[in-house]
């Protein structure tokens, strides 16, 4: 690299430092999530071929900088999906990924025999993750130098994450100020016990976990950074059509990370009954699905009005319907052979993604084989 | 037909056997207390009947039904007392029952179950979710869905733990009037002594892994006439002998 480029690596260090920091601690997540050598070994190779696929067909101009630079990006935007993959299968960062942003400091005021120091680290260190993790969204979908976060707020955010990496605590589920149905809709009472059988419960049950997932402090934190992301200049419609725009697609993350929970305390639930998994899959995907072709409808009009073309927009809703069934049917699976195998389905979803974007069609040939093959052995498969 | 026959069954997680050799044989009509002291294998004995985990050796069938082989036979004839914790805190009481007789491929909650869980006085709350619920209101969930479609063999982990007397009283009778009949046969691991002494027809001790001892008939019936707190001694006698099986 010529010393002609020393200057503009210096004026990127901030958001360098806040991307590095957190993509640290993203490696924690996997190292805490990966429990024997063969699934580190499954998680490295997936690493390899997805940097291999995103650098080997990128166009890069040939001069070396810019080859690093893009490496880098494209490493780190990998390591960030695995990372993110990880964090929702590791336990311990589950607990703090499942804090409510707004009930952090809240939440730790009840936890009691700790000192106010741990308190105070506690409560900082899942607000400096989403900090970082802000910061590194906003420099993921802004060119270099776009936006670069002031110097000392990357001090200080690099501070509080090392600080909270080294004696974080996880706040435990149990001193979570409210209950999680705290946020669901509760269904109509009937007078009595009665003596109906109904699958009603069981189907809405991942829309519920969706539900309770998505409370109004996430939401607020979501409206914060689809904010941050607006460009200058817009019109009033295409401000409300982008947040729209982020809200729908935050319910479609929030249903496919709530599937797999929902799908694992059903399966917790009722293993010693005769329900089987063709039912159990039907039921656990059928709002879900629902929601998905529903937003797929919605989506459409929407990129259009994008300037995206017709082709575009079918190829991606196709894509995106079959991508979330071979994801859901995957989960469902893990969870009825009662296995959490979340950071596998995220790799092979990122996979696939990789395999769309480079080669159209395959990705979803991927997919449809993926489900099917999901489907066909959780029928095989005998519980005990 | 035998409610429950376990022959030479070992379990454990992974390929760790966490008990060994056990063989059990429950006729309907009997009321089973499986005692031992914490990290005995009763948990993971209850587990393997329920078919939540994997059986290294041996076989367990249910009312005649292989639960490896027939596992649907052997399932209809289960009912399995899940711990309150497994239970879905996003769902009503209501939907609890409705969904679990459903997946048990039956047409109606049975009335029995529905004049029980208004003698628990569990209906006014059938409404609310159940993450809102205490742990004695839970526990009380857990075992009407045992009971569900009148099965062969009710199997119930510490199922009176968190109960209030009069709901545990409302249990016992449940139970035994069931028992009884001859409709079925109840296992439960229990700490509680009270229930050997007074409800139980046949009780074992568990001590690592082992079923260590078996109380029937007048063995069972001597125990009793001697008290809870001569039972207690007995229990601290066959612990302090460890695992030498002894079937009296």
């Amino acid at each position: 690299m010529g010393l002609k480029h020393l200057p503009s690596i210096l004026r990127r260090w901030p958001r360098c430092v806040v991307l590095w920091v957190t993509l640290a601690n993203q490696l924690g997540a996997i190292r805490l999530s990966v429990r024997n050598p063969r699934q580190l070994a499954m998680l490295l190779v997936a690493l390899l071929v997805l940097t291999w696929f995103s650098i080997s067909f990128d166009p890069s101009p040939p001069s070396l900088p810019a080859s690093i630079y893009s490496l880098e990006g494209k490493a780190l935007l990998t390591l960030f999906l695995c990372g993110a993959f990880a964090l929702v299968s590791a336990s311990r960062w589950r607990r703090i990924s499942q804090s409510l942003p707004a009930s952090w400091l809240a939440s730790t005021v009840s936890l009691n025999g700790l000192s106010h120091l741990k308190r105070f680290i506690t409560a900082l260190w899942p607000l400096v993750m989403c900090g970082a993790g802000l910061a590194v969204l906003i420099g993921l979908v802004t060119p270099a130098g776009v936006i670069d976060p002031p110097p000392t707020l990357a001090l200080v955010t690099f501070f509080a994450a090392l600080v909270g990496t080294l004696v974080g605590l996880g706040i435990h589920p149990a001193n979570r100020r409210h209950v999680k149905s705290r946020y669901v809709r509760k269904p109509a009472g009937q007078p009595g016990a009665s003596a109906n059988t109904s699958t009603t419960g069981l189907s809405l049950l991942p829309v519920l976990e969706a539900q309770a997932m998505s409370q109004p402090a996430n939401a607020r934190v979501l409206l914060l950074i689809a904010l941050v992301t607006l460009p200058a200049g817009i019109s009033g419609v295409m401000v409300i059509l982008s947040l729209a725009g982020w809200a729908l697609l935050a319910w479609l993350v929030t249903l496919a990370v709530a599937l797999p929970v929902a799908a694992t305390r059903a399966n917790q639930w009722l293993q010693s009954t005769l329900l089987p998994f063709r039912t159990f899959w039907s039921l656990m995907l059928r709002r879900t699905l629902f929601h998905y072709i529903v937003a797929a409808a919605l989506a459409g009009p929407l990129c259009l009005l994008l300037e995206a073309t017709m082709l575009e927009v079918l190829r991606l809703i196709v894509f995106s319907l079959l991508l979330f069934f071979a994801w859901s049917s995957f989960c469902i699976l893990s969870a009825w052979q009662g296995r959490d195998d979340r950071l596998l389905g995220g790799l092979g979803a990122a996979g696939a993604t990789v395999l769309e974007h480079r080669f159209a069609g395959v990705g979803s040939l991927v997919a449809i084989v993926i489900a099917t093959s999901c489907f066909h052995q959780g029928r095989r498969h005998a519980r005990t | 037909m035998l409610a429950l026959d376990i022959k030479n069954l070992s379990a454990g997680y992974g390929a760790r056997p966490v008990i060994t050799d056990i063989s059990l044989r429950l006729q309907r009509g009997v009321w089973y207390c499986l005692l031992g002291p914490n990290g005995a294998g009763k948990s993971t004995l209850l587990r393997s009947v329920g078919g939540r985990v994997k059986a290294l050796a041996g076989s367990i069938c249910i009312d005649g039904a292989d639960l490896h082989r027939e596992p649907d036979l052997a399932r209809r004839q289960l009912g399995f007392g899940i711990s309150p914790e497994q239970l879905p805190g996003l769902l009503t009481g209501r939907q609890c029952l409705e969904i679990y007789a459903m997946a048990q491929k039956l047409n109606a909650i049975d009335p029995e179950v529905l004049a029980l869980c208004r003698e628990f006085r569990l209906e006014s709350a059938l409404d609310s979710f159940v993450d809102t619920w205490s742990l004695g209101m839970r526990q009380k969930l857990t075992v009407l869905l045992a009971l569900l479609g009148d099965p062969a063999l009710v199997v119930l982990d510490e199922a009176f733990n968190g109960l209030d007397p009069r709901s545990a009283a409302i249990l016992r009778r449940e139970l035994e009037s069931r028992v009884e009949a001859g409709r079925c046969a109840v296992l439960l691991a229990t700490h509680h002594l009270e229930l050997v002494s007074q409800a139980a027809t046949e009780a074992g001790l568990m001590l690592d892994g082992r079923l260590a001892q078996n109380w029937q008939g007048e063995a069972l019936a001597a125990l009793r006439a001697r008290g809870t707190a001569a039972l207690q001694a007995s229990l601290e006698e066959a612990s302090s002998i460890g695992g030498s099986t002894a079937n009296c």
